[in-house]
């Protein structure tokens, strides 16, 4: 009988050949060893330049910050804070200084006599207190006079001076006299002496000045700004985004909180700066809700 | 099933191997409870067979080795363990992979018949183990199973033997400590198989007595019908006689009257031979011719002087399995 037989494992390909394949097996993973090796030392040094560039940022962002609080500091002081009031509050004025030219039109509407119109309104310098050029037409002569008339009594212009006045006969026989006229337009500007005002006491603390009375503004700058008065503070600076402007400020003494101003730019948005030499548009001669009393001659 | 066991058993699933088909190493060894033999293979004769260059065989103090199916079988490993050495002194150290026989009692062996086997190998032998399972004193899946099988005109016939992994890893053991790997281990009585002669139908009781033991195997030309290993131990020379020639005369009248089996001449193997009247009295015992199985004179060719006498009184299955190869 033939035995097939065998209790002895199968050592079947793998095992057999276990020894064979161990030496290539070593080799390529002594291969990878050493790649990983070089692979991590490159990763190292990358990493350590990036860790460098990454303290040296950190570095400079400390030492800005150190900065930033030194200015802080410095901006803290008494003397320093005084001067960002001060910029605060030109800020303010200038914010405030606007001239309107749809509210120089109603004004002007307002003053027109049922039986006159605008023919022409410009400003040809809008510097200081304006100066503005009216020119008006009328069914006859009484209207212009009054028109003339409300004009110098109003309180938003002044120096009223006629520079040229015609008779023309119209075959519709509307219009006969015109007449044109410059003025001071000293109205349209709010009354920036009643807008509290902060200021710093010489120890630092921050104060709310109470208003200054109401100052008509075609007298500020000529009122009250004696030579040993109070003493002037000029900005020459960006101090709005709306454009460039030279701000002169003058302070009072520090008893008396009044503040006085006067803007040598027009200042404010371009829509409310209008070029010089701009002329508005004609407006018909609608009559005003509260027409002036005519003045007789 | 505890999680333990269930762990065991995924491991074995994951690690399962299946055993090698027979092999003939160029060195053999056997471990057997009172010596340890050793013989390496010199090529072949002029006929073909395979015959042995070196033998030497060493005894083995008692109680060093005990046939244990489940275990421990090395009660004492330094002694197998330097009396492998001693031998392998003797044979020569050439030869790296080894066979190896073990201790019948070791070993279940056992003869199942089947209509059919799967064709997965796998579940093939986890079939047959479970058929295996009650002449195993372990759980099946500790078992290393190795099987051949018999086709029969209607199903198949399958001869398996089993052995604990642990006590085989013992015995792999004993050749890790000479050098050696094991690639061929078997039962000592199925390396007589070959030896037997196939003659028709009839069929061959084998009668293997050795080192307290004994072992009835019946094969019936390429089938493998019946097999009992019986453990002598304690018992004197007379006693052990009176033993074997009963459980002959069972196996005898059970084969031939329950397999119907036609038997020939019993074969009986004593190793190392007690008495020359053991089969005159077997034969009388049984009523039968008895012929002593004894290794051919030309396998050990190259052995002389101690190496044949020691050839021809226990190298009876290294020469079975010389005639297997």
């Amino acid at each position: 009988m033939r035995v097939n037989l065998n209790l002895a494992r199968d050592q079947g390909f793998r095992q057999r050949h276990l020894v064979a394949w161990s030496v290539p097996t070593l080799l390529v993973a002594l291969v990878l060893l050493l790649r990983m090796i070089v692979g991590a030392q490159a990763n190292w040094g990358e990493y350590r330049t990036v860790r460098a560039s990454a303290d040296k940022e950190v570095g400079r962002q400390n030492e800005l910050l150190v900065r930033e609080a030194q200015l802080a500091r410095k901006l803290d002081e008494p003397d320093n804070r005084a001067l960002l009031h001060e910029v605060q509050f030109i800020n303010y004025l200038i914010d405030e200084r606007r001239l309107s030219f749809g509210e120089l039109t109603d004004k002007v509407t307002a003053l027109l006599p049922p039986q006159a119109r605008l023919s022409g309104l410009s400003m040809p310098d809008a510097s200081g207190d304006p100066v503005v050029h009216f020119a008006i037409e009328g069914s006859g002569e009484e209207p212009v006079e009054t028109f003339l008339t409300n004009l110098e009594n109003s309180p938003d212009f002044k120096d009223v001076i006629i520079t040229n006045q015609g008779f023309e006969e119209k075959e519709s026989g509307g219009a006969p006299v015109s007449i044109t006229c410059n003025a001071r337009y000293v109205g349209g500007r709010e009354d920036l002496s009643l807008a509290p005002v902060k200021t710093a006491t010489p120890a630092g603390e921050e104060v709310l000045a109470a208003p200054a009375p109401k100052i008509k503004a075609g007298t500020k700058a000529a009122a009250g700004l004696g030579a040993a008065g109070p003493r002037a503070i000029t900005t020459q600076a960006p101090l709005r985004a709306g454009g460039a402007a030279t701000a002169t400020r003058v302070v009072a003494p520090a008893t008396e909180p009044a503040v006085k101003v006067q803007a040598s730019k027009p200042l404010g948005s371009p829509q409310v700066a209008p070029a010089p030499g701009a002329t508005a548009p004609a407006t018909p001669a609608t009559p005003p809700e509260a027409p002036p009393q005519p003045r007789t001659n | 099933m505890d999680w333990k066991e269930q762990l065991g058993s995924l491991w074995n699933h994951l690690t399962w191997t299946g055993t090698a088909s027979f092999m003939l190493p160029g060195a053999l060894f056997e471990v057997q409870p009172d010596f340890v033999m050793g013989a390496r293979l010199a090529g072949k004769n002029g006929d073909g067979h395979a015959q042995f260059g070196k033998l030497a065989v060493a005894p083995l103090g008692p109680g060093a080795l005990v046939a244990s199916p489940a275990g421990p079988v090395l009660l004492d490993e330094e002694a197998v363990v330097r009396a492998l050495q001693e031998v392998v002194a003797a044979v020569g150290n050439g030869q790296p992979r080894a066979g190896l026989l073990v201790p019948d009692g070791a070993v279940r062996v056992g003869v199942f018949p089947f209509d059919e086997l799967p064709s997965s190998r796998r579940e093939a032998a986890t079939l047959v183990g479970w058929r295996l399972r009650e002449n195993l004193p372990y759980p099946p899946a500790e078992a290393r199973l190795s099987y051949q099988t018999a086709r029969l005109p209607a199903g198949m016939e399958v001869a398996a033997a089993a052995a604990r992994s642990s006590v085989l890893a013992e015995f792999e053991g004993l050749l890790d400590a000479i050098n050696r790997s094991a690639d061929l281990i078997l039962p000592a009585t199925m390396a007589l198989l070959p030896l037997l002669p196939e003659q028709g139908e009839t069929g061959h009781l084998l009668v293997h007595v050795y080192s307290a033991a004994a072992t009835f195997a019946v094969a019936q030309k390429e089938r493998l019908r019946f097999w009992r290993t019986r453990d002598l131990a304690g018992l004197d020379l007379e006693d052990m006689f009176e033993q074997v020639a009963a459980e002959a005369a069972r196996v005898v009248a059970s084969t031939e009257d329950r397999l119907d089996v036609h038997l020939g001449p019993v074969r009986l193997c004593v190793r190392p031979p007690a008495t020359d009247l053991w089969a005159e009295k077997l034969a009388a015992a049984l009523g039968r011719e008895v012929a002593l199985l004894e290794p051919a004179p030309e396998v050990g060719g190259l052995l002389a002087g101690p190496e044949r006498t020691a050839f021809r009184n226990y190298g009876a299955t290294l020469a079975g399995l010389a005639a297997n190869h």
